[in-house]
């Protein structure tokens, strides 16, 4: 009799029943295949939000990059396509989970996210604006590491010179990118070159060189250029609360 | 005939001590984060779970849903519970006393179910190179006829005899799995076995 037991303690749990129990409290994260200007991309999403956009390819090459990167399966949804497409189309409205992020990376991109599209913003004003001013180089890091590139544009982000500067996908993408929100990168690189040039744009504001918030530069635009913050104040005018001239250097 | 040691004594003391030690390392990961470890623990108990409640009630469409649902009740449960909580869980026992629930709820609400649909079902795995393909055959009718007779039992005797000798649960735990004294749970096992030996299931099989 006791042999019979043993045998019977042998039976296996039905095929995916591992999967249907992680499905049912939310542990399996479900993905689906989207459109962006730079090539069809994997985009996962979990119960809180958008939590990878990844180069599409072999799928199972997909579900194991998640797995180590995330520590959480996940599944082709077909149903989330939509939704998904939707996010890239208009990332700012989407949710995103970024719980496998520490909280600098997550300042970072919360301040990433901000930059409205068609403008650039340089990697020291991410900086200054988490209240951090000299972790320019962890900012950087943190942007090539976004778990969510497009849903949270840190294309968008350039050096402080104008020049494009890194990009996880390569610099050729960050252009194709920005090329395609109507950023004139020549433009940025003229604008950003003159660090030390303040723009008055309009009649009451002043700009750090890089703020794209401010009226468009045209050749027969009108621009008073200072030396300082300082200065532009001295002459009546207000920071551009976009751009928050002279918060730091 | 009267004492009998349960299946698990016979399979090594190693293993018992490497399954403690394994069940001890999920409740400490647990622990530290329920979501990042409960498929792990899912994976672990997933067959032991199921093969548990097959046996109870011997269905195995009914078995998969509540085995699942004994997982989800699982997972929202240890999240309501601090970490040192979840450290100190026994995690087996823990479980199979939310089964033992969900098994005993379902057979308040429906009638009870006969065994009769597990006979195909619960086959064996045969990876025991021991034991010749007659042997196998063999063996595998036996269980199949053990389960059949199990089912039949009532649930009294049935639920203690499968914690102790399908699952190796101590007297003691099978207590406070069953809520009744040891003793009880004791004579109830012997008590099941002897029904079990007697009943017609097993009349003529070969003797055990």
């Amino acid at each position: 009799m006791l042999n019979d037991f043993a045998a019977m303690r042998e039976v296996q749990a039905p095929a995916g029943f591992v999967a249907n129990v992680l499905r049912r409290v939310g542990l399996i994260d479900g993905y689906a295949l989207v459109s962006t200007p730079i090539g069809p991309r994997f985009v996962a999403a979990s119960e809180a939000g958008i939590t990878a956009v990844a180069q599409a390819g072999p799928e199972a090459e997909f579900v194991r990059y998640y797995r180590e990167r995330f520590g959480r399966a996940v599944e082709r949804r077909d149903e989330l396509a939509p939704a998904l497409q939707a996010a890239i189309d208009n990332g700012k409205e989407a949710a995103v989970d970024l719980q496998m992020c520490n909280s600098f990376q997550r300042d970072v991109l919360e301040a990433a996210r901000a930059i409205p599209a068609g403008r650039v913003r340089p990697y020291a004003w991410i900086a200054e604006r988490i209240g951090r001013p000299a972790a320019v180089r962890a900012v950087g890091t943190a942007l090539a590491n976004n778990p969510v590139p497009l849903v949270i544009p840190c294309h968008r982000v350039v050096r402080s010179d104008g020049s494009i500067g890194q990009y996880a996908l390569g610099t050729e993408k960050k252009a194709t990118l920005l090329e395609h929100e109507g950023v004139d990168l020549d433009e940025v690189r003229r604008r950003m070159s003159t660090r030390d040039v303040w723009y008055e744009e309009g009649e009451e504001t002043f700009c750090r060189p890089f703020c794209f918030d401010a009226r468009p530069l045209t050749p027969d635009y009108h621009i008073v250029v200072f030396k300082s913050a300082a200065e532009a104040r001295a002459h009546g005018l207000v920071p551009c609360t976009t751009c928050h001239p002279g918060v730091a250097a | 005939m009267n004492d009998v040691s349960p299946v698990t004594e016979r399979t090594g003391r190693r293993d018992d001590l490497a399954d403690r030690r394994a069940q001890r390392a999920i409740a400490r990961a647990l622990g530290e984060s329920v979501d990042a470890h409960f498929e792990d623990f899912v994976q672990k108990y997933q067959h032991r779970l199921f093969g548990f409640v097959l046996t109870l009630v011997g269905n195995r469409v009914e078995a998969e849903e509540i085995a699942q649902d004994t997982f989800v009740a699982a997972y929202k449960a240890l999240l309501t519970y601090d970490a040192p909580r979840r450290r100190a869980l026994a995690l087996r026992a823990w479980l199979f006393t939310i089964a033992l629930n969900k098994v005993r709820n379902r057979a308040r609400h429906a009638p009870a179910s006969s065994l009769d649909d597990a006979l195909a079902e619960g086959r064996v795995a045969t990876q025991d190179t021991s034991l010749g393909p007659a042997a196998l055959l063999e063996r595998d009718e036996r269980a199949h006829a053990v389960r059949q007779a199990l089912g039949a039992l009532a649930p009294r005797y049935r639920m203690p005899i499968v914690l102790r000798h399908l699952e190796g649960f101590s007297y003691d735990e099978i207590a406070e799995l069953l809520d009744q004294p040891a003793g009880t749970a004791r004579a109830n096992v012997h008590r099941g076995l002897a029904l079990l030996r007697a009943s017609k299931e097993l009349k003529g099989a070969t003797s055990c």
